[in-house]
């Protein structure tokens, strides 16, 4: 018995342990050292960060400030919009509410759910992907709001209380709001849920211009209201467990819908909600946000290491001086410091 | 990265250029070795900068003038910032670097008949080549490149002996192109920074 039990104590003490070993052996200290210098030459006042690997949080933090004025430090609980990445949930919506549960196919015509739709031959996924029959790729934030119409219509519900019980709740994401400003879909809250949102929303971080010179200067921000193009509000912390719980098959989306949708669709540069791109022979799934002189947004996944980088920020220069919406992510130096580090 | 191709040559063009101008020179004119040695101050660049202090640095070097009695000067002039790049961080990221510059330049000089044996003051101006690499923790973010270099500036010469003396000598040395850094800000070059120098006067 003796062997045995030692053996199983072996066993427990390395299962303990595993995690921490293995998160060790990412070099983010040495991210951290170089996120930090590039947040200060880039002029974000504050920056908040998140590193995943097989699903857990190897590292989360947040760099500067999230008020210059009141020298209110950044953190990883501080809440930001989210701009486009937003997009990302209400993609994974139309695949969890619609798609898998077999209201719509993906090949359906727009126009099936939205007659008024002004492209008669373009698909949802089509739709999903920034693309048209035709007319190739195109970012399109107004575009994609359809998104969140077609998921009203196959669901008969609210979009803003599907985001908020189907993935913020669902997933414990607390300090996550569906819209900057709640607007109409307010009294689809309870009291208390609004009382939590407005209570997040009071912390999050002061947006900044950034002028040539690297100064920055507060600017306004109109908050928008949730559509599927942009509005939601979250914190690194909170996204992290959105991006684990998509990783979990079954928790948000089959295993099957989730390749799909990070497989581009044609010879666009994006799957389904998701900007796709190989970088040294792996696949990077990712998305950014962007809101001129006011926040900025960069979601990278690498599926087949199991690692994602989440970064918010209060000024525009994480997505800003670069083409993101082109469908290259290497552009970015903050990607590229992840890329090369991580991957090599 | 590097673009070693033109400004490398132009700047070697330029300086052959410059010495081939001194063949002609006035039979009287002198030959000046000037070994220095001084300081680099108020860097503006374009390229990442991964430690703060970078570009304030010790500077070693020597030029050669050919200075006559009149107006007119040439001088082929070298410099080497060790550590260019490095701040005050001994843990820092940037592992090594260095920034070098060769160049060939003019001197206008005031005329030795107005100075007599006091202190000659000149100004400077030319173009060269400016060399700058940079070595970071993890190979990331590598500086390599050969940019072609413009110097103006200005100083004073001073004999103690017939064949010794002391050069001040202050030029403003910068990139001629602008900025195509990640996150450079527009209208600056891509590597500028100030050298001071007090050099050692030897006639030939």
């Amino acid at each position: 018995m003796r062997p045995i039990k030692a053996a199983i104590v072996v066993l427990l003490g390395l299962a303990v342990l595993a995690p921490h070993t293995r998160a060790q052996s990412l070099p983010v200290g040495l991210f951290e050292r170089y996120l930090e210098n590039l947040r200060q030459q880039a002029g974000i006042p504050g920056l908040s960060v998140a590193i995943l690997e097989n699903r857990r949080v190897v590292w989360d933090a947040g760099l500067g400030h999230r008020e210059l004025d009141g020298f209110l430090a950044a953190a990883a609980d501080t809440p930001y919009p989210l701009l486009d990445l937003s997009q990302t949930f209400s993609s994974t919506l139309l695949l969890q509410q619609c798609v898998e549960m077999r209201h719509l196919e993906l090949a359906d015509r727009v126009t099936r759910w939205i007659p008024q739709f002004s492209e008669p031959d373009t698909t949802v996924a089509q739709l999903l992907a920034h693309s048209a029959p035709g007319n190739g790729f195109r970012y399109d934030l107004s575009r994609y709001e359809s998104v969140g119409t077609i998921v009203a219509q196959c669901t008969s519900d609210r979009f803003a209380r599907l985001a908020a019980n189907d993935i913020l709740d669902r997933l414990g994401m607390v300090d996550s709001v569906p819209g900057h400003e709640l607007g109409d879909d307010r009294r689809f809250f309870s009291s208390s849920a609004i009382q939590r949102y407005e209570a997040v929303l009071q912390r999050v971080a002061t947006p900044y211009h950034v002028d040539s010179n690297g100064r920055a200067t507060r600017s306004s921000y109109t908050r928008p209201s949730l559509t599927s193009s942009t509005g939601l509000v979250s914190t690194v912390r909170d996204l992290a467990r959105f991006d684990a719980a998509l990783d979990d098959d079954g928790v948000l989306l089959r295993s099957g819908t989730r390749q799909n949708a990070w497989e581009t669709l044609g010879s666009t540069p994006t799957g389904l909600g998701w900007y796709v791109q190989r970088y040294n022979g792996e696949r990077i799934v990712w998305h950014f946000g962007l809101a001129r002189d006011a926040y900025s947004a960069l979601y990278i996944k690498i599926p087949g290491r199991n690692l994602t980088l989440i970064l918010l920020a209060n000024s525009d220069r994480l997505a800003a001086p670069y083409n993101l919406s082109n469908g290259d992510v290497t552009t970015s130096i903050f990607a590229q410091l992840f890329l090369k580090l991580f991957i090599g | 990265m590097s673009g070693l191709g033109s400004p490398a040559q132009a700047a070697r063009r330029a300086l052959l250029g410059l010495m081939l101008l001194c063949a002609p020179a006035r039979a009287d004119a002198d030959w000046l070795f000037v070994p220095f040695l001084g300081g680099s101050f108020a860097p503006e660049t374009t390229f990442l900068v991964f430690e703060e202090g970078a570009g304030r640095k010790l500077v070693i070097g020597g030029a050669v003038m050919l200075l006559g009695d009149g107006l007119l000067g040439l001088e082929a002039d070298v410099g080497h910032i060790p550590g260019f790049f490095e701040g005050d961080d001994p843990r820092g990221l940037v592992l090594t670097s260095r920034v070098t510059t060769i160049g060939g330049n003019v001197v206008l000089a005031v005329p030795r008949s107005l100075t007599r044996e006091s202190l000659r003051p000149y100004v400077v101006g030319g173009v060269g080549l400016l060399q700058a690499r940079s070595k970071h923790a993890a190979g990331l973010f590598p500086i390599d490149w050969n940019l072609l270099g413009v110097t103006i500036g200005g100083g004073a010469i001073g004999f103690i002996t017939d064949a010794t003396g002391l050069r001040f000598d202050l030029r403003h040395i910068k990139a001629a192109s602008g900025a195509d850094g990640p996150l450079a800000r527009p209208g600056i070059s891509r590597l500028s920074f100030w050298r001071a120098t007090v050099g050692l006067v030897i006639r030939y």
